[in-house]
């Protein structure tokens, strides 16, 4: 249908009333009651309704998503206006609209006032209930009963009218105006069978075993529908399809059938032929020549008069002297062009018939084997981030309007909350490098920072640290190019991740991410110094330790007698690291404690940073005559820390020591050895660490013998 | 609910995508799959199911629409529709393994979803008691209950599902004319190009079929294959924006109008990347298909080194063969071996030497059967 002229009355005035209640829809939502815009449209909307009613007391309409049928008759569906009330209604889950004798205007203006509220917050019982409040009688609305959509087992291919849900809102439409809609479990109904595959079906069939009846009676009911109804260009182009999906002997068979049907419906069949496109009706006559059908003379004379207006069927509208299609000029040279297909200009016949062996060439399986990274070109999610850097690289073209490039890059973000979720940090870089280098060259500077801001803002980056946590170490580089392009404003919430993190290993990644900012990161780690929780101030002053410079020690010296070792180690890390004088004094102070473990401590630290001044004190400790076995056991870090220095002249005392026994405490003087074995290694080679390893290497120990063993092979390879 | 049902959603996606991506057993595919189970937890204390349905466009929660809810919501039904599944039920009791194998099916893209205790998946019909042919009712008909059996079986022997997968001789005739069929939009952004130039329209046509030809022979899936014969129709799309002085020029073009016949890539990308409901080759192939194996071609600018994407790397041998192929008014049409010799020459550099090869290889078989 869709033309307004082939509708009867009562549906054309309805569609009028229709365009008008849009409107007024509209400028209820808009205006306050008393509004002149309002009055006006409310009262248009309202006579047309009178007039309508003149005619009968009642009309339905029902919504079929986006389209409006009002009895068996869709209204246009390319109109605009009946589009969008349509999908009004529909996004209020309203089915079907009962208009009755008595309507009011007050009665239409609280229908709209009440569905322009969100969609949102309205549902079928809020509706209902409002209605009944503001006292609507005469306007009832039907909802969508989902119940009604049943469920089979299986899959469709995609593509197929099952999986895309065509027709789904029709046929619920139609069953429900019908009231022949099944709810519950499905029956496997062979209605919903597409023409081809109902054909495929009955090819199957012996046809010996059918009569002219049965042919007609399969005609007749894939037609019921439609007779209950005017015949639709759809039912006889599904019933054309049919057709010519049969088997020769039983297509002969179906056609007589087809006529005889048809032929008592002349009037739909004309009604279905008007909107048919041509050159279906020319190969649906053909195929009846083709097989000898007699048509009755009324029938043929019908199609023929339509095959017919093929031969005009070029006719467009000329603006002066250029034809118009659509909305495209075509000079003369075109209008020849597309009067007589000349694709034998183009096409030589030899690669006409080279192309159709192509298309049905059956391709085996002799192909090419590609490699892994091409093959997964067709996965959607690699598409995906190709089709991404794509819309990037457009957005840099020079033809590109603003309208555009706000339309992409609003898509480019959509799709970047994804590619969070998988990790895929490296598209996140390049959108930055698409918009620095668009802001660079003075152009869409304003969308451009819309983009940037809702990179920076904190919903995102709050995702964005998700993802961090979750894919980061495993994409270390694009991570950290990616923190550059956000700066300095990024550690706050790197921060603010590690201070709650629970697993170790992500902590120390987000520390890593911190640190790499070094002196940037200063004054945020001094920020969270205060916080009371120890772990926080460890990792806060393992932040400054790290990152040096000066900004943050003065923060740090409290922490240096902090009641918790790690905090007191990091704290004095942080210090030694700058070269802080205060740091040494403490360590100095720790070393003659008496505490076993702040000495320990203080030692370690005198290794690592190398602090000279107190490296006379550890060669003193370690000279001391050791009367216990905790003595000696005292004395590996010792050898470590000062092995840290390799300073030459601690040889001899190493080897005094290795060279010493001990009946009492033996093994904790091998111990002893195994480490001044174990910190040769720092050492330069002389005589007398010669002498340590070949006497090591007689040791009775296993540990020292091997030990000196993978000593002595470095040196050889040192010395290669 | 319709929070729980969103972030249950973008859980199963956020899982699906790594799966894509990585691998089953990746563990951000744990994750995930344990974030959809707890979030199908919180569901699970309101009702004991949870039942997605696609009507159309519109996703169907427990008979409730769920519409403009984002784009969690918009992926996850494109996904099923994909998959051929308009009807999607979970029910309570439903296990982290279940879950995870059924992420991997609309991951990987099996042919049909697997067997799972909790997890049904089916389609969404809708049933109108008058429209059922009388066979079915048993009254006056002469069929036989076990004919209505044998439709049945027979119906679901020749599901679409399988006649595709099993390579029949019509396969790519079928496919191609479904698809111009199917894809009724597609043809409209073709139209003007055919009012614009006859020549553009015929060879659109033959290079989509070059192009599901190679895909085909390489082994790709429906789903590919349909995605390039699109690509392969639109790749040059972006000429309709192209003056038609500069596009039917006879003799040298000047240095500006090269350009301008270069831009078509960029137009067309623009121009298609409107259309969602086009296949994300279509627009990648359309701005890449003249930059080449090497990367010499055109557009120039880059936002990163990669390569061309396979679909343009397809399309581009596609789209110089036919340009080889056919009859131009200022060029004859040149011969099978000609045009392949000639293709082969730029082989490593213009084309991808292995594509080269594979369609070398299957012309020449096809051409011959």
């Amino acid at each position: 249908m869709g033309k307004r002229e082939a509708l009867p009355l009562d549906a054309r005035l309805l569609s009028d009333a229709i365009i008008e209640l849009n409107i007024s829809r509209r400028n209820v939502s808009i205006y306050p009651a008393e509004h002149p815009a309002v009055r006006q449209s409310l009262a248009k909307a309202y006579g047309h309704l009178e007039k309508l009613f003149e005619l009968r007391d009642e009309i339905t309409i029902a919504i079929a998503k986006d389209t409006i049928i009002v009895d068996e008759y869709y209204l246009d569906r390319k109109n605009p206006v009946f589009r969008e009330f349509a999908l009004h209604l529909n996004r209020l889950n309203i089915a079907c609209l009962t208009f009755t004798k008595g309507l009011s205007r007050d009665e239409i203006f609280s229908f709209h006032k009440i569905l322009s509220e969100k969609p949102s917050e309205l549902n079928e019982e809020i509706i209902t209930k409002r209605l009944h409040d503001e006292g609507v009688v005469h306007i009832k609305p039907g909802f969508i009963d989902y119940n009604a959509f049943v469920a089979r087992e299986g899959t469709e291919r995609p593509g197929s009218d099952a999986s895309t849900g065509k027709g789904l809102w029709e046929r619920y439409v139609y069953g429900l105006m019908t009231g022949t809609l099944v709810r519950g479990e499905i029956s496997g109904s062979l209605s919903s069978i597409p023409p081809e595959r109902l054909a495929g079906i009955i090819n199957q069939f012996n046809t010996g075993e059918f009569d002219e009846e049965s042919y007609d009676r399969v005609i007749t009911n894939y037609m019921r529908r439609s007779s209950e109804r005017a015949l639709s260009a759809r039912d006889m182009g599904r019933l054309i399809d049919f057709i010519n999906h049969l088997r020769p002997e039983v297509k002969r068979q179906f056609l007589r059938s087809t006529v005889r049907v048809t032929e008592k419906e002349l009037e739909g069949v004309r009604h279905a032929l008007a909107e048919l496109p041509v050159d279906r009706i020319i190969d649906f006559l053909k195929t009846i020549n083709d097989n000898a059908i007699e048509l009755p003379e009324t029938l043929r004379n019908l199609m023929e008069r339509f095959a017919k207006s093929a031969n005009i069927s070029f006719d467009p509208v000329f603006v002066g002297d250029a034809p118009l299609v659509d909305d495209f000029f075509l000079d003369e040279g075109i209008t020849e062009l597309l009067k007589r297909g000349r694709f034998d200009e183009f096409v030589s016949e030899t690669y006409q018939e080279d192309i159709e062996r192509i298309i049905s060439y059956e391709a085996g399986g002799e192909g090419v084997a590609l490699p892994s990274e091409l093959k997964g070109d067709s996965a959607e999610e690699i598409t995906r981030a190709f089709y991404f850097e794509k819309l990037l690289e457009i957005c840099l073209a020079d033809s590109l309007s603003e309208e555009d490039y706000e339309r992409l890059t609003g898509e480019l973000l959509g799709m970047v909350d994804e590619f969070l979720d998988t990790g895929r940090f490296s598209c996140l870089i390049r959108l930055f490098l698409m918009i620095e280098e668009n802001i660079k060259r003075d152009r869409f500077v304003e969308p451009s920072r819309r983009v940037r801001d809702h990179l920076f803002c904190n919903d995102f980056i709050g995702r964005l640290m998700e993802s961090i946590r979750l894919h980061g170490r495993d994409k270390k580089e694009e991570v950290m190019e990616l923190l550059d392009r956000y700066g300095e404003p990024i550690i706050p919430h790197l921060i603010e991740v590690l201070v709650e993190e629970e697993f170790k290993n992500i902590r120390r990644f987000f520390l890593t991410l911190i640190i790499h900012f070094q002196k940037k990161a200063i004054p945020y780690a001094v920020r969270w110094l205060g916080d009371e929780r120890w772990y926080v101030k460890r990792n806060m002053l393992n932040i400054l330790a790290e990152c040096g410079g000066i900004e943050g020690l003065p923060h740090v010296k409290q922490y240096c007698y902090h009641e918790n070792i790690k905090v007191r180690t990091e704290a004095l890390k942080a210090l030694l690291r700058s070269g802080d004088s205060y740091g040494v004094e403490v360590l100095e102070e720790l070393l003659n404690s008496g505490n076993e473990e702040e000495v320990e401590l203080a030692i370690r630290l005198t290794g690592i940073f190398r602090i000279e001044k107190l490296k006379p004190r550890l060669i003193e400790m370690l000279k001391r005559h050791a009367r216990s076995s905790l003595d000696f056991y005292r004395k590996i870090p010792l050898v470590r820390a000062i092995g840290e220095f390799g300073d030459p002249r601690v040889i001899p005392l190493l080897k005094e020591i290795f060279f010493s026994k001990s009946l009492l405490f033996r093994g904790a003087l091998d111990g002893l050895k195994l480490e001044v074995l174990k910190s040769l290694k720092n050492y330069p080679v002389t005589g007398e660490t010669r002498d340590i390893i070949e006497a090591a290497l007689r040791s009775s120990r296993e540990e020292i013998r091997r030990e000196a063993l993978e000593l002595k092979r470095t040196l050889l390879r040192s010395r290669r | 609910m319709k929070e729980k049902v969103k972030t249950l959603v973008h859980a199963i996606m956020s899982a699906l995508s790594n799966c894509s991506l990585y691998s089953d057993e990746h563990f951000s595919v744990e994750r995930f799959v344990k974030k959809s189970l707890e979030a199908l937890e919180g569901i699970f204390q309101e009702t004991d199911s949870i039942e997605f349905m696609i009507v159309e466009d519109d996703l169907v929660v427990n008979k409730k629409p769920y519409r403009d809810e984002g784009l969690w919501i918009g992926k996850f039904l494109r996904k099923l529709k994909t998959r051929g599944i308009t009807r999607l039920e979970i029910l309570k009791g439903v296990k982290e393994a279940e879950l995870k194998r059924f992420v991997s099916f609309l991951a990987r893209g099996e042919e049909s979803p697997p067997d799972l205790p909790h997890i049904r998946a089916g389609v969404v019909d809708i049933v109108i008691e008058e429209a059922e042919i009388p066979v079915e009712a048993g009254e006056d008909t002469e069929l036989t209950s076990e004919q209505i059996d044998k439709l049945r079986e027979i119906s679901s022997g020749i599901s679409p599902f399988r006649q595709l997968s099993t390579a029949g001789i019509e396969e790519i005739v079928t496919r191609f004319i479904v698809t111009m069929k199917r894809e009724g939009a597609i043809l409209r952004l073709l139209t003007p190009v055919k009012t614009y130039s006859e020549y553009t329209y015929t060879h659109a046509a033959n290079v989509s079929v070059l192009s599901m030809f190679q895909a085909e022979c390489l082994g790709f899936g429906d789903e590919f294959v349909h995605d390039i014969g699109i690509a392969g129709l639109l790749h040059d799309v972006g000429k309709l924006f192209v003056s038609r002085e500069v596009l039917e020029k006879k003799g040298r073009l000047t240095e500006k109008e090269f350009e301008e016949i270069k831009r078509h890539t960029i137009y067309g990308a623009i121009y298609l990347s409107k259309n969602a409901s086009l296949p994300m080759v279509a627009t990648i192939t359309s701005l890449e298909h003249h930059r080449g194996y090497d990367g010499k071609g055109y557009p120039a600018f880059r936002i990163s080194k990669s390569r061309q994407h396979l679909s343009s790397q397809i399309v581009q041998i596609a789209d110089f063969f036919d340009a080889l192929r056919s009859r131009r008014p200022y060029k004859r049409d040149w011969g099978v071996k000609e045009t392949l010799a000639l293709m082969k020459e730029s082989s490593g550099k213009q084309f991808n030497p292995l594509l080269m090869e594979s369609f070398e290889r299957n012309i020449i078989k096809a051409l011959k059967g």
